[in-house]
């Protein structure tokens, strides 16, 4: 992948592929240099040749000199200064041309027309060299003749028959000599003339031949150029398409961390439409993740750029290798998406052949369904696991027992809520919520307690010392019930888990070993089978167990009236703050029981009596230590309430009303089973809605006795009992 | 979801009556209420939350709470417009407040303003939410507070 | 044969360590239990190879690293370590170290990291 990348960023150079080109560039200039020195060579034969055209023409000249200077000679005999000049000349002459014909025929050095010497080369034409030798043999007896009228003038011999010698052999030849002299002329030009003419011919061909060679250049030039094109196109083409299909985000950042040109159009789905091109990394992430992890981000970028690191030893270190991100969508809400970034290094060769990281390429994946998955699959298994632990503990409990715990815990719930939810605005009615919903979660746990659901009962307890608090909390606020409600929430959706659960197990309709005893009952959740009072057993011994006491319950007559469902939830409310009263503060520990010779299990008795066709009875009695009616008393001194001596004088049986009210409890330490001072109360609340009695007797040291008067509520009756 | 979380939003809404000439603001008792049926007076502000927690926090309240609310922070124009604007800005203290507690680690929307309470893109049904009553004046108000982890 | 510094504040991984790299590759010359146990036994044993915890007592891996690149740029450094912070594992090595295993590793994982560390 990395070298694609690399490939269609920046071509190398490749010298095999421009070879064509070079060398027709390196003929293109060898051709034009030829041409060129063949020119100058060329150019210096043919000024050569124009100097020897120009010499020829001399010898034109000083053959007429020559006769012309002999014919004055003659002519002036009589004249010895003329004659003097024209002997002069004619000595020059003779001399020049003489030294010109022999340097033409064998080659030499001349004295040119500025006087300046030139060299000659012997002249190769065969008509020339006919002309040079015919001339040189017409001149021997010529020149001998002026040579002989020289010697005997300078001599001052008599020189009239040796002038008169040479001007007739002037008569003689000079026409001959002018005439092949004039041969030699044009035969010099001709040989110059098409010397320029192959010169002409020659710069013709390689003035073509370098046009041609420029057109095959560009021709090749140009293919090559659109071939490269093409394939760079090509590249192009393949790598939009494959940046356009592919399922992941890709992009390349630079050193600077900036993202690259171009990117797969999967990036826009999976990061949101944006301008990508050009945009810093951190810019990128700034918004849809941590500011902390953007920044160990780009750390961990900047290391890939690191050549000394070990790009295979530091994956583990990616801190985006899972990464929630949350985009802003235009409805306010944010999508919350899974992403994994992988990083890898792109590398380029530089000029020198070694290959450095250019580019760091980027791969984004969106998982967010792999890991939504994931995570549904985690939270079934810890549901299952925590379903299992609630399994174990609720297969104790008889299922139509639970069922009903499960209903009675829903509508207590709603009443703490609707509680909750009464506007209360003085100080006052803030105040008394706690109150009330106090004597609620107290049932609810007592109902818990007896049912052995330690989770509830703990649960409720929490929120009966989050009360507790409340209570006694100074300028108590709405706000300060906050703590409440959220520990009522987490309640109701275990609860809610539980009643799934049950559900769930319903299904499989398991027959509990607990099977009723009496089955003759219409009513599948109906209490009035043996068991449905029989958690009560369970409770008692439950609550003594952790009291460190022993305890034998004996229930009687439970089951012999046919009760409202509903109300009888009330009486088993009841119940159960008399029974966990009578363990807690009436029986003994064995070790003072012992003591007192009394026997070590303690002995509850719970009677349950019709008296009229209207009314029943129902006994709670222990034969525990009896009230103790100074631990009231003290207790009731510790609450500041009333004034200390007024407390002493009170009876007994004004005493022991104040274990009915709200808030007194006479048990040194808040536990679950007692201190808070509410089950009376409560027990009381009941009693009084249902216009009932309670009578108390107890004997110290011996027994203690509830006795309490209740309205029946037959079973058909249930509609007049709402609420 | 913790109690310090939604105190959290709580405070943002109690700030902002704080800074309104009538200081006296009152927070009720929280109570809950099951999403399929949404608690909601008049006009919603409603925040969308992201990250460790998600979901969504609203501030609903009757319009005659609001028009008080204008008039008491000198704003003479009751229109519908104002009013919106109105309770954006609570959304706002409250987005604000919770931004400034909670960091970076939350994501929190910019407020959208609705009539009446908040549909099923914003609940979903099968939770539950806290309402958090807000007695001002006379006037009833509520921030609801509907998060899942 | 490359000589090699262990520096682990745990015996056991020591130990582990030890024991994967009595090889003929690697030469085990020093052990060392923190940062500036480590730094002693550098000086002394002069090893090509380190491999370094972050987190131990005295002297942490971060301190110890920049120490020991003060006085051999050349060193090569794997970090070894839990994961709890990846800023931590990306700090030691800016700081120079050049590859991080991740705890736990088996005895493959290792050698093959310190063969890529050492690979060039």
């Amino acid at each position: 992948m990395s070298q694609n990348f690399d490939r269609q960023y920046q071509p190398r150079f490749d010298f095999g592929k421009y070879k064509g080109i070079i060398i027709s560039i390196a003929l293109f200039l060898l051709l034009d240099a030829s041409v060129l020195l063949f020119n100058f060579y060329v150019s210096f034969e043919i000024a050569d040749d124009a100097v020897g055209v120009n010499l020829a023409g001399r010898q034109r000249m000083l053959s007429q000199r020559m006769a012309k200077t002999l014919f004055v000679l003659d002519a002036s005999r009589d004249d010895p200064i003329g004659f003097k000049t024209a002997f002069d000349e004619l000595q020059l002459s003779k001399g020049l041309f003489d030294e010109t014909l022999n340097a033409f025929t064998r080659g030499g050095n001349v004295r040119g027309a500025g006087n300046q010497t030139v060299t000659l080369a012997p002249v190769s034409s065969q008509a020339g060299q006919d002309s040079l030798r015919n001339a040189t043999e017409l001149w021997r007896s010529y020149k001998t003749a002026i040579e002989n009228f020289a010697i005997d003038f300078q001599q001052g011999a008599d020189y009239q028959s040796s002038l008169t010698v040479a001007v007739a052999m002037a008569r003689v030849h000079n026409l001959a000599i002018l005439s092949l002299m004039n041969d030699l002329t044009i035969d010099l030009e001709k040989v110059a003339a098409s010397k320029a003419t192959r010169l002409q011919i020659i710069q013709t061909v390689g003035i073509s031949l370098a046009i041609i060679n420029f057109l095959f250049i560009m021709f090749h030039f140009v293919r090559q150029l659109r071939d490269s094109d093409k394939v760079i196109e090509k590249a192009r083409r393949e790598t939009s398409e494959i940046l356009e299909t592919v399922n992941e985000g890709l992009f390349l950042i630079d050193k600077d961390l900036v993202l690259g040109e171009q990117h797969s159009a999967r990036l826009i789905d999976v990061l949101g439409p944006q301008e990508f091109a050009g945009k810093s990394f951190h810019a990128l992430l700034e918004n849809i993740v941590s500011e902390k992890a953007a920044e160990t981000a780009s750390d961990f970028i900047e290391l890939l750029f690191d050549p000394k690191v070990k790009e295979k030893l530091i994956g583990d270190l990616n801190p985006l290798s899972l990464v929630e991100v949350n985009i802003a969508q235009s409805n306010g809400g944010f999508l919350t998406k899974h992403l994994q970034f992988s990083f890898a290094r792109a590398y380029q060769k530089d000029e020198n052949d070694i290959q450095t990281i250019s580019h760091v390429l980027v791969t984004v994946l969106d998982i967010t369904e792999r890991v939504k998955l994931e995570r549904a699959l985690n939270e079934s298994r810890k549901h299952n696991e925590s379903q299992l632990e609630m399994i174990t503990g609720l297969l104790h409990t008889h299922p139509a027992l639970l069922k009903e715990f499960l209903a009675n815990s829903f509508d207590c719930f709603n009443r703490i809520n609707s509680i909750l939810r009464q506007p209360a605005k003085t100080a006052q009615s803030v105040r008394d919520k706690a109150t009330s919903i106090f004597r609620e979660i107290h049932n609810f746990k007592g109902e818990a307690a007896s049912l052995k659901l330690e989770f509830f009962e703990c649960a409720a307890h929490k929120m009966e010392d989050t009360l507790a608090l409340l209570r006694d909390k100074r300028d108590l606020t709405g706000n300060d019930y906050l703590g409440l409600t959220v520990q009522l929430e987490s309640l109701i959706s275990y609860t809610q888990q539980v009643e799934h659960l049950t559900e769930k197990l319903g299904q499989f309709a398991v027959v509990s070993t607990s099977e009723p005893r009496h089955v003759s009952h219409k009513h599948i959740t109906g209490s009035r089978r043996d068991d449905g009072w029989g958690h009560l057993d369970d409770l008692v011994q439950n609550i003594a167990m952790r009291n460190g006491k022993l305890v034998k319950f004996v229930a009687s007559g439970l089951t012999e009236i046919d009760l409202d469902s509903q109300y009888q939830q009330k009486i088993k409310d009841i119940c159960i703050q008399l029974l966990r009263n009578a363990v807690v503060h009436g029986i003994e520990p064995p070790r003072d029981r012992e003591l007192s010779e009394k026997p070590l299990i303690g002995r509850i008795d719970l009677r349950l009596a019709k008296i009229s066709e209207s009314e029943m009875e129902l006994t709670v009695m222990d034969d525990g230590k009896g009230l103790d009616y100074d631990a009231i008393r003290t207790k009731a001194i510790a609450t500041g309430k009333w004034p200390e001596e007024e407390i002493e004088s009170w009876t007994n049986k004004h005493l022991l009303g104040l274990i009915f009210q709200e808030g007194f409890s006479t048990a040194n330490e808040i536990s679950i089973d007692a201190g808070r001072g509410v089950g009376m109360e409560s027990v009381m609340s009941h009693v009084l809605a249902q216009r009932g009695k309670i009578s108390v007797s107890s004997r110290k040291g011996r027994h203690c006795r509830f006795v309490i008067t209740l309205p029946i509520l037959y079973a058909n009756a249930s509609e007049e009992i709402a609420a | 979801m913790s109690q310090e979380t939604l105190q959290v939003f709580i405070d943002g809404v109690v700030n902002y009556f704080q800074h309104t000439n009538d200081k006296d603001v009152k927070v009720g008792t929280p109570y809950l209420v099951e999403n399929n049926n949404p608690a909601a007076y008049d006009v919603t502000g409603i925040i969308g939350i992201s990250g460790p927690y998600r979901g969504c926090v609203y501030f609903t309240a009757p319009r005659i709470l609001l028009k008080h609310l204008l008039l008491s922070i000198g704003e003479m124009d009751t229109s519908n417009e104002h009013i919106f604007d109105l309770v954006g800005e609570v959304a706002n203290t409250i987005s604000g407040n919770a931004r400034s507690r909670f960091g970076h680690e939350f994501m929190i929307s910019v407020p959208v303003m609705i009539e009446g309470a908040p549909n099923q893109i914003h609940l979903p049904s099968r939770m539950r939410s806290y309402v958090i009553p807000v007695y001002w004046k006379a006037y009833h108000a509520a921030v609801v507070i509907c998060l899942e982890q | 044969m490359l000589s090699l510094m262990i520096v682990d504040d745990s015996n056991i991984i020591r130990r582990k360590i030890e024991r994967c790299n009595d090889s003929d590759k690697f030469r085990v010359v020093a052990s060392a239990a923190n940062g500036a146990e480590a730094l002693d036994l550098f000086k002394q044993t002069r090893p090509q190879v380190v491999t370094m915890d972050l987190t131990m007592p005295e002297m942490d891996g971060i301190a110890c690293i920049q120490q020991l690149m003060a006085m051999d740029s050349n060193l090569r450094i794997l970090v070894i370590s839990a994961l709890s912070d990846k800023a931590t594992g990306i700090e030691a090595l800016k700081k120079g170290a050049r590859g991080f295993l991740c705890k736990p590793f088996t005895d493959d994982q290792l050698l093959e990291a310190l063969t890529e560390l050492t690979d060039d």
